[in-house]
């Protein structure tokens, strides 16, 4: 009986250093982001370029309306993606032209800790329809980072 | 005449058999107790006991939050010096956050043998160590709830109804007599090599049994109540000196 009172005392020891060691650190952060980022190459030479939109509109496909991204000018576009759907329209207007770009992909929905709550994230971006000469997928994962997940060849 | 003494002999001759065949399988059975006696080795793995017990610290999780269910049962068959164990639990876990609503519900189990590293321990109290499989079967339910300036405020229901991880488990733990058949336990984990599939858009959260199916390895405790039902006397143990 008084060995079974040492090894337990021992437990207790092991056990409230156990309940330390595996306190939970937690850690909301999520590198995700819900912004595809498209960039303009010139088809010619391969080299990226400025794109100047009078607008592009975002159609909704859940509530069935759309809403426009104004005066942009960048080679760099950060284009919005459906949280209530996997496929979303976008049509380009400029100056004596119109193109359409139908991006589908797919939603991850991933709880990160109780405490920090969940999210969606957005992956394997695939190409629907377009008007573009070209589209090509650089990174199908739509993450925080700069690196571009499509580039459009015109 | 001679046939009556041929008769009597014969029955004579008979009795002496019977008798002696009786006397052969009485040394027989004789010659088998006292071979026991002395060479118990084989008794060594017939089972002495079988111990049951429940999980207590999952017992203390429920009474903090009366939505939250879950049990896990043990049992051990003693065969000397190892243990047959097996463990079953289950779980219905509803989770309300900001912004989520999730619900973990399922079953897992646990099969494995454990070493008595001392035997010589009195009162079946054991201190052991063990590899387990282990695997669960069970189904989430997450309400997302999306606040887009953009594209406006609604909710994504996703559910995964049938997934299925295994792992497996090195465990060390304690098994201490306390009373009549009462024993108390600890056992730690540590689980390893899990993999978990069945899975579409909802990325696995919470395994029941094992923790976080972020982690492809953890550890983990639990403590244990058990009650010994003795099938067989055994002699008390000693310690072998060196």
């Amino acid at each position: 009986m008084r060995k079974n009172l040492v090894f337990l005392r021992f437990f207790g020891i092991l056990t409230f250093g156990l309940l330390i060691a595996c306190a939970e650190d937690v850690d909301c952060f999520s590198n995700n982001s819900s912004l595809a980022k498209v960039t303009f190459f010139t088809r010619s030479n391969n080299q990226a370029r400025n794109v100047e939109f009078d607008s592009i509109l975002v159609l909704q496909a859940r509530t069935d309306s759309s809403f426009l991204i104004s005066r942009l000018s960048s080679n760099l576009l950060n284009l919005p993606l459906d949280p209530f759907a996997d496929e979303s329209a976008y049509v380009f207007y400029r100056v004596n032209r119109i193109d359409t770009l139908y991006l589908g992909y797919e939603r991850f929905q991933r709880i990160i800790s109780v405490q920090c709550g969940a999210e969606q994230a957005y992956g394997r971006l695939r190409l629907i329809q377009s008007t573009f000469d070209s589209v090509a997928f650089i990174n199908p994962s739509v993450l925080r980072t700069n690196e571009t997940n499509i580039r459009i060849y015109e | 005449m001679n046939k009556r003494v041929l008769l009597l002999m014969i029955c004579l001759l008979s009795m002496q058999l019977v008798f002696a065949q009786e006397k052969a399988d009485t040394e027989k059975k004789e010659a088998k107790k006292s071979t026991n006696f002395i060479n118990p080795k084989w008794m060594e793995y017939v089972p002495s006991g079988i111990r049951l017990g429940t999980d207590i610290s999952r017992l203390g999780g429920m009474l903090s939050n009366p939505d939250f269910r879950q049990y896990e049962m043990h049992g051990d068959i003693d065969f000397g010096k190892y243990f047959l164990t097996a463990d079953w639990g289950s779980v219905n876990r509803p989770r309300s956050l900001d912004g989520l609503s999730y619900l973990n519900a399922g079953s897992y189990f646990r099969v494995g043998i454990d070493y008595n590293i001392t035997p010589y321990l009195k009162e079946k109290s054991v201190f052991f160590a063990g590899l387990r499989y282990a695997q669960a079967n069970f189904s989430e339910t997450a309400t997302l709830l999306i606040n887009s300036p953009i594209w406006g405020d609604g909710a994504v229901d996703q559910v995964n109804e049938s997934l299925r991880a295994n792992w497996l488990e090195f465990t060390l733990g304690l098994k201490v007599h306390l009373a009549y058949n009462i024993f108390l336990g600890y056992t730690v984990r540590y689980r390893a090599n899990m993999n978990v599939r069945g899975f579409d858009n909802l990325v696995p959260y919470e395994i029941p049994g094992y923790g976080r199916a972020s982690e492809t390895s953890n550890f983990g405790l639990n403590y244990h109540l058990f009650y010994r039902i003795p099938v067989r006397q055994t002699p008390e143990p000693v310690k072998k000196k060196k």
